[in-house]
């Protein structure tokens, strides 16, 4: 089984482009997150619209056998713990978190919502490093990200208090990587993601390699979880991956596949 | 002379007795010997710990006076930690101060300054964990939100205490595990911080290959005379001294530096005999 670990939903219109592509890749399954509204996306003309829960789960609805739907919260917002216990009765099984919205994970204000979060199952994917995107600005209306939030050591506190919780640092927290392999390293429940394209994917195994490789950090490779990050080409993404898993020394070609796949459904509490 | 300068006090069966008979197996003629946190758990050891604390390790301390020297292991953000601290500063068998930022507080908050005036009066150099722990509170205290938090332990907010506070020596646990750059960086910076080498995995292995792996002393020049050693529990003492010997010298330490790191360093930072 095919697993894409980390997509970004694009609107209603992508969905038929997305379902070719995952055809064309032999994805079985995509784990469909939702966007910020207002994201400015590369090869997009506009800033994305309608790219929220609501829309995300009506097209993940009409393709269950295909999308698995990621909700995004905002633990700021009054509404996010009404928002876990709705789209965790609709069945979705992880939720985004984009600390660059400015909060720490680690805020202790969160706890009770991170409780709910572990006592639900689900999954939290979490956006740390540099995010790929800006956000649009309206007259009057300034908007962006602060990556300074993103520290992948914000989330050493949230995995030890929340055991069950399982968290997934999306491209491995570039360019703060020693930070995500290190807590990657001394939690159990902190997974990885090799996803994304150029410098995001690419810095991963040369920082890796230059470093040290095993020889500083160990890495578990059946904590590693691999994205599309919405390339055109995932096929190609998949083999550049896998490339980039052995350069790291990830040299069991089993191992690897479970990167692909297995991994990110155990992760999910999906059935293999 | 030989010097484990980070060790701790564990409450299993005869731990002094058995570190000082560990001791001279491996040569090693002094620990610095500081508590471990209460109500903690080393997972990978099999651990959990209660009697731990500063009067444990003072009691150890006054069994073995030429073998044992204490270090004060406070909270400095709480009530009373100065009082504490010259309380035990008092008895005279003790010879630095650890703090465990991962217990939630900043280094540099402005309101511990009156702690490190105090720290500086009796001449006590500051031990600090940085960097990323692996140590966990009990089930029993998670419940309670009790938790550890890395995110507490960046060598860079030594800077700060470091320049308020130039005659009071800091050493950086673990050279700052994952934060090497800054460990490096402040230690470079300012001569009255060190670096220890203590502990075990990536905590310590990770030292050479990366510092090598970024261009060594043409990235940040290292002072080995303000570098020290420490077994940390994680290995015995003489298998761990066996791995730092390699570290040091694929850090190009020569001899007489890496028998500083060994003893000569200890001893004249913590004032040994």
């Amino acid at each position: 089984m095919i697993i894409d670990g980390n997509c970004q939903f694009y609107g209603a219109d992508d969905v038929a482009p997305l379902l070719a592509r995952m055809d064309a890749a032999g994805i079985d399954r995509t784990l469909l997150s939702a966007s910020l509204e207002g994201a400015c996306v590369a090869g997009r003309s506009r800033p994305l619209h309608g790219v929220g829960n609501r829309e995300l789960a009506a097209a993940v609805s009409s393709h269950p056998d295909r999308l698995i739907g990621c909700f995004h919260v905002n633990p700021l917002d009054p509404g996010a713990r009404a928002c876990v216990d709705e789209y965790a009765d609709r069945g979705f099984p992880a939720v985004k978190l984009f600390p660059g919205e400015g909060y720490y994970p680690d805020d202790p204000r969160f706890y009770e919502l991170f409780d709910a979060i572990q006592d639900r199952g689900l999954a939290v994917i979490v956006s740390l490093g540099l995010p790929g995107f800006t956000l649009s600005s309206e007259p009057g209306k300034r908007r962006a990200l602060n990556s300074a939030y993103a520290y992948p050591m914000r989330i050493d506190a949230p995995s030890r208090l929340f055991p069950r919780l399982r968290f997934v640092v999306l491209h491995m927290g570039f360019p703060f990587l020693f930070e995500a392999w290190s807590v990657h390293h001394a939690n159990k429940n902190i997974y990885l993601d090799l996803s994304g394209s150029g410098t995001y994917a690419d810095a991963l195994p040369v920082g890796y390699a230059a470093v040290g490789g095993p020889a500083f950090i160990p890495l578990d490779f059946d904590k590693v979880v691999w994205g599309s990050d919405n390339v055109d080409d995932p096929a190609s993404a998949r083999a550049v991956a896998d490339a980039h898993l052995r350069m790291m020394g990830c040299v069991d070609e089993g191992r690897r596949q479970r990167v692909f796949g297995v991994t990110t459904a155990r992760m999910l509490g999906l059935p293999a | 002379m030989v010097v484990d300068a980070h060790i701790h006090y564990f409450d299993t069966p005869e731990f002094a007795e058995k570190l000082v008979r560990e001791m001279d197996e491996a040569g090693v003629d002094w620990s610095m010997l500081m508590p471990t946190l209460e109500d903690s758990t080393w997972e990978y050891m099999h651990l959990t710990f209660k009697d731990v604390t500063n009067p444990f390790v003072l009691a150890a301390c006054r069994k073995f006076p030429d073998r044992l020297a204490g270090g004060i292991r406070l909270v400095p953000t709480e009530l009373g930690a100065v009082t504490e601290l010259r309380r035990f500063a008092d008895t005279g068998f003790f010879r630095f101060v650890k703090l465990f930022p991962p217990q939630g507080f900043w280094v540099d908050d402005e309101r511990i300054l009156p702690f490190y005036e105090v720290c500086a009066e009796y001449g006590l150099p500051v031990l600090v964990h940085m960097g990323q722990t692996n140590g966990e509170y009990t089930e029993e205290q998670k419940r309670r939100r009790m938790h550890l938090n890395s995110v507490f332990a960046n060598p860079m907010n030594i800077d700060y205490v470091a320049g308020m506070f130039p005659e009071l020596s800091f050493i950086i646990a673990h050279n700052g595990y994952p934060y090497y750059l800054e460990a490096w960086a402040v230690a470079f910076a300012r001569s009255n911080v060190s670096l220890d080498i203590s502990g075990s995995g990536p905590w310590t292995e990770g030292i050479p290959v990366v510092y090598n792996g970024l261009g060594g002393g043409a990235f940040i020049p290292m002072d080995f005379s303000r570098v020290l050693w420490g077994s940390d529990n994680c290995l015995p003492q003489k298998e761990s001294i066996a791995r730092a010997v390699i570290s040091l010298r694929q850090m190009g330490a020569g001899k007489k530096q890496r028998e500083g790191v060994f003893g000569e360093n200890a001893r004249r930072l913590f004032r040994l005999p």
